[in-house]
């Protein structure tokens, strides 16, 4: 029975996400396509467009895993579904951790597209694929599960879809103003902050000119290594989680 | 079959909703939860379906302790504070959905999907749940509520939403069920109380007032000015109390 509601909720949550899940994977391609443009335009040489391919997938990320995870926590606490679901005999945590995984795999789909498309733009334009390829796919979708638990958890902990939607989006545009602040102006390692463990993804896509430290750029003054990234990740991850089960357990209707 | 509650205490922001609340419900028949708005009814219905915890006191569904709610409502189904299916399931997907969270094999949600669908009239069930009324929304919901077939029921004014040949259909529907599950039916509709119950439990400001058969009740409290019947004894025992 277990086993049973685990996938119920589960693929009940994949087929709720069927458009976003299009729609995400379909707009990577397009920006994909428009930052190769860009590049063209611009005369980037292939680490140039790597280095923003890289940041395309890290901004996108932020911005497909708040629209997939921000109803986790709330869905059913702020509409009336939740009074048939939850008084049914199920674990709750059961329910949180089946959604997470669903939101997870939901996010797979857009992050492959914007992998494959750019690896392809890259022989197309330059030749050459994408540098460190399968260490930034795998950063990329750590980065995105850790984004996830953290809107997931938000969620839980909210009355409403828009307060998770709006932070998790508000985290996403506005990093590099917290990285300019903390980095350039204070001299302080962001590393408190999830987005700027993300930077990692593009940061190994622009091998082998990897830098620590940028000191001529305002918004991107440190970048994390490998290792550095790969811990606030799992830290945003596990807490997160572990916040939202917490939370989403206790909830009262 | 058995639902107990003792000393059951609830408050919100400071409102008391329930005020130790007690009673012990055996065998099969409907039980009314009668009281009027603002008294305590749904507030113990989510109580005893886990979507709410009491402050103090402690419920028990055929002995189990409903803090150890999974056990506890495993033959329990509960339709509490107007629920909703969700929007976006077609009413197959939604009814299989809720047999799939209940563990139960695919055959017999095929097979239950098809009984309800004849005893509730339910529409095509392709259709999505967002696109249905009021009242087939909520006969889907009461199809979803009686698909696992659990001997214990938790009725929040199921025919609310209905008109009254869909009503009809309901109480039709629950004068069958009675006859082997144990219904607790909070509803405002005194005639529904009447027409369905055995016996009624009688809240009012979060505390019982009066419980006992509806014949008893009637007895007991129904007379005056030339008036008699439960909903007189139900002015009484209101009144009476403000």
């Amino acid at each position: 029975m277990k086993n049973q509601a685990f996938y119920a909720f589960f693929n009940a949550e994949l087929k709720m996400a069927k458009s976003q899940i299009i729609a995400f994977s379909v707009l990577s391609f397009v920006i994909v396509i428009l930052t190769g443009l860009l590049s063209i335009k611009a005369l980037f040489n292939s680490t140039d467009f790597f280095e923003s391919i890289g940041l395309v997938i890290w901004l996108m990320i932020g911005i497909a895993a708040t629209n997939v995870a921000a109803g986790i926590g709330v869905m059913d606490f702020n509409k009336r579904t939740g009074l048939l679901v939850l008084s049914q005999p199920v674990n709750r945590k059961l329910i949180f951790l089946s959604r997470l995984f669903a939101a997870f795999l939901i996010l797979l789909l857009p992050i492959t597209v914007l992998y494959i498309s750019g690896f392809s733009m890259g022989l197309l334009l330059y030749k050459v694929g994408i540098p460190n390829i399968f260490l930034s796919y795998s950063l990329a979708i750590l980065y995105a599960f850790s984004f996830t638990a953290m809107i997931s958890g938000i969620s839980a902990m909210s009355s409403e879809k828009s307060t998770p939607l709006s932070f998790g989006l508000t985290f996403t545009f506005l990093a590099v103003f917290v990285f300019a602040i903390f980095g350039k102006f204070i001299g302080i390692q962001p590393w408190f902050f999830l987005p700027y463990g993300g930077l990692i993804i593009s940061s190994v896509m622009a091998a082998p000119y990897l830098m620590h430290i940028n000191p001529g750029n305002y918004f991107f003054y440190y970048i994390p290594y490998v290792n550095e990234a790969v811990l606030i990740m799992l830290i945003y991850l596990l807490v997160f989680a572990a916040l939202g089960i917490f939370y989403y357990s206790r909830r009262e209707l | 079959m058995e639902i107990k509650a003792i000393n059951l205490k609830k408050s919100f922001k400071n409102n008391l909703a329930l005020n130790s609340i007690s009673f012990d419900i055996k065998g099969k028949g409907i039980t009314g939860y009668l009281g009027p708005n603002g008294a305590g009814k749904t507030t113990t219905l989510k109580i005893l379906s886990n979507l709410a915890r009491a402050d103090s006191g402690e419920a028990f569904i055929d002995g189990i302790n409903i803090k150890n709610y999974k056990a506890a409502l495993k033959n329990v189904s509960a339709l509490v504070d107007e629920p909703e299916p969700y929007d976006e399931m077609t009413i197959y997907e939604f009814l299989e959905f809720i047999g799939n969270i209940r563990g139960m094999d695919k055959m017999l949600i095929e097979n239950r999907i098809k009984e309800l669908k004849k005893e509730l009239s339910l529409e095509d069930l392709n259709k999505k749940c967002g696109q249905l009324s009021k009242g087939n929304r909520q006969r889907v919901v009461i199809a979803s509520v009686l698909l696992p077939d659990t001997d214990i029921l938790l009725l929040d004014e199921p025919t609310s939403g209905l008109d009254p040949a869909e009503a009809y259909d309901i109480k039709k529907l629950l004068k069958k069920l009675k006859k082997t599950k144990l219904i607790i039916l909070s509803s405002h509709l005194l005639d529904e109380i009447k027409e369905l119950c055995d016996y009624i439990i009688l809240l009012d400001k979060g505390k019982i007032i009066a419980q006992g058969s509806v014949k008893t009740i009637i007895k007991k409290f129904g007379r005056g000015k030339g008036e008699k019947g439960l909903e007189k004894a139900y002015i009484n025992l209101v009144r009476s109390k403000t």
